[in-house]
């Protein structure tokens, strides 16, 4: 029951939404949030009776060759709660970052529906429900890709498009393989049993399938292309989707298939945590490097998705403990952290109407709230403490050492370092160099907050970087969820 | 013992620093000494139980598998009073010496952050709280090198936030993997187990990481480049603290890296140690030689540190008790002298305008006190008696004789050792001697100076010069009576050679 509402409040809401949401703005905007909040409420009042062992389930369609069924378990809570957390937030924030847009009605109707999307993928229990919100959730975004309606944004469209459909269609290819070799598509903790008796060859194609199937939405190099093309969108879609929703699915698939489909035990014994890590690791120097040499904000921001997205997949496909809770553990501190680097970029973009790294100097006299935001959540992305991004890489680093792999702990400082030097230009220059004339064009100039974004926009950046410098030095809550969450992924305690 | 103590010590600046952000300039300035004061007479409170061998201690449970947990021993105690007692001192000079500066809020939010880095370094009981500090210490203190804003500054900034996060990063490297090895990071317990890293292929390289990842703080060779530049472009008080303290925050983790992590028995098989030792040699004379050429004196300063942090690291890797006291006992004297030698440069630059070496002749004349002060500053870096410069190195010279009877090297690296001391401290003579010289007797070249020769004396005003005096006397002082700094290294060099 409470599943059936969470899947569809948001369903209701979008349909009323377009049609009644014309009439005034403040009833679209309570239509807006009601979804979120509730799901968020929900999921929350779950999380504790779900960690106490309790379980809940919700079978849509159950017919002898699909099914359409949800359920609860830590993992999925952990990765809803999270969602839906920042998805207010980022209502919130499209509140003030849309106010003079166009075509409001087809944004936040999208974005409502996402919700549902998102949640509908979190609770799949079987790959093919998985599959059918994985693929809503890639259309879905669509209309949000091409919001600005220009030529450019439609050429991204089309990337964006042609880009996931396809790795859409390789996890349905990879979908019906499995359902031939085993008979069954259902997640199970610990993996599939009929599997292990497969032919090592059929292992292989299915593992490939996946890897590129999920590959696309999780950015693996060569694969991530998509990913700064689709930037074009409106900024808190960014935030959103591109750096928290529709990134974090591709990971949510890759732990799907990892533990709950092959198996970790399998999966190490083909050897396919070795070449998820090694894939991982290009991706991460490379998506590093490439970020240097990015010249607009949020399409640097996006390089640094790549980047971050490989160090959870380098977590959960490693063989040690502590560095399966430091990936999982990611997942939600790189949410909070990148979502608030959009954010700011987004405040920046519209306030200053700049959207070049090299014109950033003395912008921290004009918005000096948003600037020092950003400036705490880039220091958790490098990885220093005491903002949260450090104590995931921790664990990362942990791991790798107790498996005696150290090479990858070294990436992942290298990484570190190389991302210290996009960040940090931009970032001394707007606090500590003089300002260039003509780079920025403020509309208004008021004395108290200077030049600073609507409160709508300034609260989300405020309480997610608040959040962030929290979890970096008290890290309970997720600590609290992660924990179940991995032990029910693999089927045992520990 | 359970004490709140070391966790206030911290407490303290994190939660003013923000509010000392927000007040009105002047207000700002006299919150940040009052806060400072405060801080220092609550670790002046712990040095009764820890003069008495307690070790005091507290921890925190952060929902993470590892604790937040700060402890005060000797050694920490030590390296913890010689930075708050800078700090208040720098702290109550900066109000006058900041007083036409622009952004005062900004430098005194900082400048309290990295108090807390600091102290946090010193006070914690496990690696995985250190790191935490240590790296808010080099972000803070980033804000304090670039204070000016200028061109010159931004650059050496860049340079200084570069190798300080790059170096964290390594340290950070090496502390996973000793936690990954071990499986703890608390300092006591790595002590308790003395030999954890024994045997292990990585250790050579564990241990370098944490040379070159604290050194990069310290200003070891060869990560010191950024050291020169960063040093003198800060506000002096700045560059005071910059070079008395916050290099010893490197110096401090090196000392417990290599003694309490690594392990002293470790320590003699690996041949490392004498690649740090050599390291710690460059660094002294390359310190040295550098300082002579310079002509502008804060510079001049900076190049001396790198000098004299080469003294600490030879005293460690001696691997003598004696050595070792010499080293912590150095740690200390070096924050009083450079903390004097800086501001009295500050004080020579407010006043006066000078910062080149060929215009200090004849000051003393302009500005007796504060030349005093620095004349006991300079013939106490040199390493004369009654100063307190004497004292570390006699202890360290000491040292260097123990080491064929500690059996840790032959004889013959302990008479090299003592060369080097010995010549180390006849270049000192070279620069330092002359700028006294100058400054006591010879002429002063009429126009380099600003305003007039008549006027009687331009020394500054309360605020700058009762820490100068404080400081300058100090030097004395503690070459007199050694016995807090000698007595808290002692107790410290013991329980490492029990």
């Amino acid at each position: 029951m409470e599943l059936l509402v969470i899947i569809l409040i948001p369903v209701i809401s979008t349909i009323l939404i377009c049609t009644i949401g014309r009439k005034s703005i403040w009833l679209r905007n309570t239509l807006v949030l009601i979804p979120a909040v509730v799901d968020f409420i929900l999921i929350a009042y779950l999380v504790r009776q779900v960690i106490n062992g309790a379980s809940y389930s919700l079978n849509l369609v159950d017919l002898p060759y699909f099914a359409i069924k949800f359920s609860i378990d830590p993992f999925s809570a952990y990765m809803a709660l999270s969602m839906t957390f920042l998805w207010i937030l980022t209502d919130i924030y499209s509140f003030g970052y849309m106010a003079h847009e166009h075509a409001q009605i087809s944004y936040y109707a999208s974005l409502t529906l996402n919700i549902t999307a998102a949640m509908g993928i979190v609770f799949a229990t079987n790959l093919i429900t998985f599959f059918i919100f994985f693929e809503l959730l890639t259309i879905a975004v669509y209309p949000l890709v091409v919001h600005e309606e220009t030529e450019k944004a439609y050429k991204a469209g089309i990337m964006y498009g042609v880009y996931l459909l396809s790795g859409g269609a390789a996890v349905l290819f990879g979908t019906v393989i499995l359902y031939n070799l085993t008979g069954t598509i259902q997640f199970v903790p610990g993996g599939i049993p009929a599997l292990a008796s497969q032919s090592k060859f059929m292992l292989t194609v299915l593992f490939v399938l996946f890897t590129v199937g999920f590959g696309f939405k999780a950015g693996l190099v060569p694969l991530h292309t998509w990913l700064p093309e689709a930037m074009i969108a409106p900024t808190p879609i960014s935030a959103l989707l591109h750096a928290v929703a529709v990134v974090n699915v591709g990971v949510f698939g890759f732990i799907r298939v990892i533990y709950n489909v092959f198996g970790a035990q399998l999966y190490q014994q083909m050897g396919f945590h070795h070449v998820i890590a090694v894939l991982a690791s290009i991706t991460i120097i490379y998506a590093a490097v490439k970020g240097l040499r990015q010249k607009e904000i949020k399409q640097m921001l996006a390089m640094s998705t790549v980047n971050q997205l490989s160090f959870m997949l380098i977590g959960i496909a490693s063989v040690s403990l502590a560095s399966r809770l430091g990936g999982l553990l990611h997942i939600y501190f790189h949410a909070i952290m990148k979502i608030t680097l959009f954010y700011c970029a987004g405040a920046i973009m519209t306030q200053s109407k700049n959207k070049y790294l090299s014109k950033m100097g003395g912008l921290a006299k004009h918005m000096p709230i948003t600037m020092t935001c950003f400036a705490i959540a880039a220091i958790g992305i490098i990885g220093l403490p005491p903002v949260c991004g450090w104590v995931s890489k921790w664990y990362l680093m942990e791991g790798y050492f107790n498996q005696g792999e150290p090479i990858f702990s070294i990436i992942l400082i290298l990484s570190g370092v190389i991302e210290l030097g996009f960040f940090a230009p931009p970032i001394i220059a707007a606090f500590f160099k003089e300002e260039e004339p003509g780079a920025f064009q403020f509309e208004r100039d008021t004395s108290k907050f200077g030049n600073e974004a609507p409160w709508t926009m300034l609260l989300p950046i405020v309480i997610v970087t608040i959040l962030a410098v929290v979890f970096g030095v008290w890290g309970s809550v997720p600590h609290y969820l992660v924990k179940p969450a991995l032990a029910g992924l693999m089927g045992q305690s520990f | 013992m359970d004490s709140y103590l070391p966790f206030l010590a911290v407490l303290i600046p994190v939660v003013a620093a923000p509010l000392a952000g927000i007040l009105s300039d002047k207000v700002s300035n006299r919150f940040t000494v009052l806060c400072t004061v405060v801080t220092f007479l609550v670790v002046a409170k712990m040095y009764p139980l820890v003069s008495q061998g307690l070790i005091l201690e507290q921890a925190f449970d952060t929902g993470l598998r590892l604790k937040l947990s700060f402890m005060a021993d000797s050694l920490s105690l030590l390296v913890g009073m010689a930075s708050i007692g800078l700090w208040m001192l720098a702290s109550f000079y900066s109000v006058e010496y900041m007083l036409h500066e622009h952004h005062q809020r900004r430098y005194n939010l900082f400048s309290l952050l990295s108090l807390a880095g600091t102290l946090g370094v010193v006070f914690t009981r496990n690696l995985f709280t250190l790191y935490i500090f240590f790296e808010m210490l080099s972000m803070a203190s980033y804000v304090m090198v670039v204070h000016e804003q200028t061109k010159e500054a931004n650059k050496a900034g860049v340079k200084y936030l570069f190798m300080g996060i790059g170096g964290g990063l390594i340290l950070l490297l090496s502390i996973v993997a000793t936690y990954s090895i071990t499986g703890t990071c608390d300092l006591v317990e790595l002590a308790r187990m003395k030999n954890a890293l024994a045997g292990h292929p990585y250790t050579p390289l564990i241990l370098f990481g944490y040379v070159i990842g604290f050194g990069a703080k310290a200003g070891i060779f060869p990560v010191h480049i950024w050291l020169p530049d960063a040093h003198p472009v800060a506000p002096s008080p700045a560059s005071a603290l910059l070079s008395g303290v916050m290099i010893k925050a490197g110096a401090y983790g090196i000392i417990r890296a290599v003694i309490t992590i690594v392990g002293l028995e470790v320590l003699g098989q690996q041949p490392i140690i004498l690649i740090i030792m050599v390291m710690g040699m460059i660094n002294i004379f390359l310190g040295s030689a550098m300082a002579m050429k310079q002509t502008d004196i804060k510079r001049m300063l900076a190049y001396s540190s790198i000098s004299q942090i080469g003294y600490i690291i030879l005293g460690l890797t001696l691997l003598t008790p004696l050595g070792l006291l010499g080293g912590v006992v150095h740690i200390f004297n070096h924050a009083i002298i450079k903390g004097t030698l800086f501001l009295c440069a500050g004080a020579f630059i407010h006043q006066l305008g000078v910062r080149q070496l060929d215009e200090l002749k004849g000051i003393g004349k302009r500005m007796p006190l504060t030349t005093l002060c620095f004349s006991m500053g300079a013939l106490s870096m040199i390493g004369l008696p009654p100063f307190n410069g004497f004292i570390s190195k006699w202890f360290l010279a000491l040292g260097t004789l123990q080491v064929a009877k500690a059996g840790s090297y032959n004889m013959g690296i302990g008479i090299l050792a003592l060369l080097v001391l010995l010549l180390s401290s006849f270049m000192n003579l070279i620069y330092y001697g002359p700028i006294v010289y100058r400054a006591w007797f010879a002429e002063a070249d009429t126009g380099k100076i600003k305003g007039t020769a008549e006027q009687s004396s331009s020394d500054p005003g309360l605020w700058m010069m009762v820490p100068l005096l404080i400081l300058g006397f100090g030097t004395l002082f503690f070459g007199i009576f050694p016995q807090l700094p000698v007595q808290l290294a002692r107790q410290f060099s013991l329980l490492c050679f029990r």
